[in-house]
């Protein structure tokens, strides 16, 4: 199954590759655009989700159970339980996003670094990961420079003798800018919807400038593309909450709301 | 720790375990043995060390390095040239060429001496090299091929090759031109005098393997990924003829006299007449063949993808055949009466086989 979704995607990649010319880079940008655009109706739902615990902030019922069981959080953790169940809420719902993310990234990696085929294991294994309809005899090898990068290796620009990772620090910054977008604006400590999508904030850049330092830089293309799509999407649903990202911003809960 | 944030950061690392593990994996599965006896010794390129093993009974002479180095690894087969010593590139991060000496080995360490005579190539080295009068005639992965004085270790001359790069196949040469195959689909013909390009062929498909020359020489027969084998003129790059396989040819064809025998994934071997490229018989033992055939007494030996060793004489009537156990891709290696075999290190039993003229094990060599 897993290596079905694999040859999936690198024959979608060298299709795509063939169709505009010999252009690994653009792509990946155009696989990840047909990603999103798949997993569109994903998104739209898991936006509802966070747009609704964004609106239970505001909610009296919660406020009110917010300040009676301050200091029992068994208690309170079963009325807000409570309050999702009635209100057709899932609380992980504005994290969900972000983790389905885990398996294309995977299948993403995996697809590049076989379209790419860098050894002559990896040639046979493209060979044999082709479907039968498509012809890849004239495409091969698939020209892995693009713009100052060669796909298949980690970025980096060296300024003045330093090797600067110029892709991994955007991959961390707009992962960093889409996550605080979409925090639910929470001011309780004790939420723990809270708690996670600002955890999610943190690790996620963190763990994404890793993979973009550590893995090839073809997965850095996704990751950017994927990222500026995402706060494309909410800020054209109106969802984006800009005030996150300025510092103790995430304390005014006061989102804009949808039109 | 944020008893909250736990599952999260558990989830993360998973997360991170999984990717690195799907690149562990792919370097681990990148490594394609490399393998080059002599009268006494076989020499086994496996991953990040280079073994030598004792012809007579598969015991281990040396290793180098002595301990495996994250910044080498090997696919090429060693080039000996015939005083005890050897060069071989590494595919590894350092894009090494390292010379080493057969004859002086540590007695501690049981490693021999070796060094990395040149490091300036942009990629790694996929190819054995050709030498000839100590000038090391050297095709990387960066589409470049290195021209190298190999006592000084100094560059003579190098010649970009192409647009799309890698070179995977060491070059053969008649003393005028080197012959050089190339993933960008071409065979290139380079002028040994004048450094520059003689002609260059557009085969339809990428050429992981080096061209045979006919028995008079004025002949070249190569296969590529286009699933075709092809001769051509030394004399000019023409085209002369060329034959239709099922699938991608790999391995490099062996001629013999006026026959050439050419093997394809598809796991056919073809017998082709030399002057006419005309089909004298095929046969499909099992699955995929990588390895170029050999020829070993009077029969033509190949290996299947499957771990199958099979002989057949001149006439394509099957004779024995072995089963080793992994994936085999690089071709059998003959040494005396010996027939090696190096299937890839990763799930087999061993990592070299010795059978004799009949497909039976004499010896197989597993390091300690």
């Amino acid at each position: 199954m897993w290596e079905f979704f694999i040859s999936l995607f690198v024959n979608t990649l060298l299709w795509i590759y063939d169709t505009i010319g010999h252009n690994f880079g653009l792509a990946i940008i155009l696989f990840t655009i047909l990603i999103r655009v798949i997993t569109w109706p994903l998104n739209a739902s898991q936006l509802k989700g966070a747009q609704a615990m964004q609106d239970l902030q505001n909610d009296k019922e919660w406020q009110e159970i917010q300040k009676k069981y301050a200091k029992d959080r068994e208690k309170l953790a079963q009325e807000q339980m409570r309050i999702y169940q009635e209100r057709g809420i899932n609380p992980f719902g504005s994290c969900l996003p972000t983790l389905i993310q885990f398996p294309i990234i995977i299948a993403l990696y995996q697809s590049v670094i076989r379209a790419l085929a860098t050894t002559p294991l990896g040639l046979l294994q493209l060979g044999r990961s082709i479907f039968p309809f498509m012809s890849i005899e004239s495409i091969i090898p698939i020209n892995s420079k693009f713009l100052w990068m060669d796909l298949g290796r980690p970025e980096s620009v060296t300024v003045l003798g330093f090797a600067i990772p110029t892709q991994a620090i955007v991959v961390g910054i707009t992962t960093y800018i889409q996550s605080k977008l979409t925090m639910p604006a929470n001011a309780n400590p004790n939420d723990q919807t809270a708690a996670m999508s600002s955890s999610m904030a943190i690790t996620m850049p963190l763990m994404l400038f890793w993979f973009s330092l550590t893995f090839a830089s073809g997965l850095s293309i996704y990751f950017i593309t994927s990222n500026l799509l995402g706060i494309a999407q909410y800020a054209m649903m109106g969802r984006a909450n800009w005030r996150n990202l300025l510092p103790g911003g995430n304390k005014s809960n006061t989102p804009p709301a949808k039109k | 720790m944020n008893a909250k944030r736990f599952p999260l950061i558990l989830l993360a690392l998973a997360g991170v375990l999984l990717l690195s593990a799907c690149s562990t994996a792919a370097s681990r599965g990148s490594s394609w043995p490399g393998l080059a006896a002599d009268a006494d010794a076989a020499y086994l390129a496996d991953g990040a060390q280079i073994y030598a093993v004792r012809l007579r009974d598969g015991a281990e002479l040396w290793r180098y390095p002595a301990k495996a180095d994250a910044k080498m690894s090997f696919y090429a087969d060693p080039v000996l040239l015939g005083d005890g010593r050897m060069v071989i590139g590494s595919a590894g991060t350092d894009h090494c060429l390292y010379l080493i000496d057969t004859t002086k080995v540590a007695a501690d360490t049981k490693t021999p001496d070796a060094n990395c005579f040149f490091a300036a190539a942009q990629d790694r080295w996929v190819a054995s090299p050709l030498v000839v009068d100590n000038v090391v005639y050297a095709p990387n992965n960066d589409g470049t091929l290195y021209v190298v004085d190999m006592a000084k270790g100094e560059l003579l001359w190098s010649l970009e090759i192409g647009g799309g790069g890698h070179l995977w196949a060491k070059p053969v040469t008649d003393g005028t031109n080197l012959y050089v195959s190339s993933l960008d689909h071409h065979l290139y013909a380079i002028d040994l005098a004048s450094h520059a390009i003689a002609w260059a062929v557009d085969l339809g498909g990428s050429v992981p393997n080096a061209p045979t020359f006919s028995a008079d020489g004025k002949m070249l027969f190569v296969g590529s990924l286009s699933s075709k084998v092809v001769a051509l003129s030394v004399a000019d790059g023409s085209t002369l003829w060329e034959a239709k396989t099922q699938k991608w040819v790999w391995g490099s064809p062996l001629v013999d006299g006026d026959t050439v025998y050419a093997a394809d994934l598809d796991g056919q071997l073809y017998a082709f007449e030399a002057a006419t490229g005309k089909v004298l018989w095929n046969s499909k033992p099992a699955d995929a063949i990588t390895g170029s055939p050999i020829l070993s007494g009077d029969q033509v030996v190949v290996t299947t993808e499957s771990g199958g060793v099979y002989a057949f004489d001149r006439d394509g009537k099957r004779g024995w055949d072995a089963t080793i156990t992994g994936k085999v891709y690089t071709p059998v290696v003959s040494s005396g009466d010996l027939l090696l075999v190096a299937p890839l290190s990763t799930g087999a039993e061993n990592f070299l086989t010795a059978l004799n003229a009949s497909g039976a094990t004499r010896w197989s060599f597993k390091p300690q």
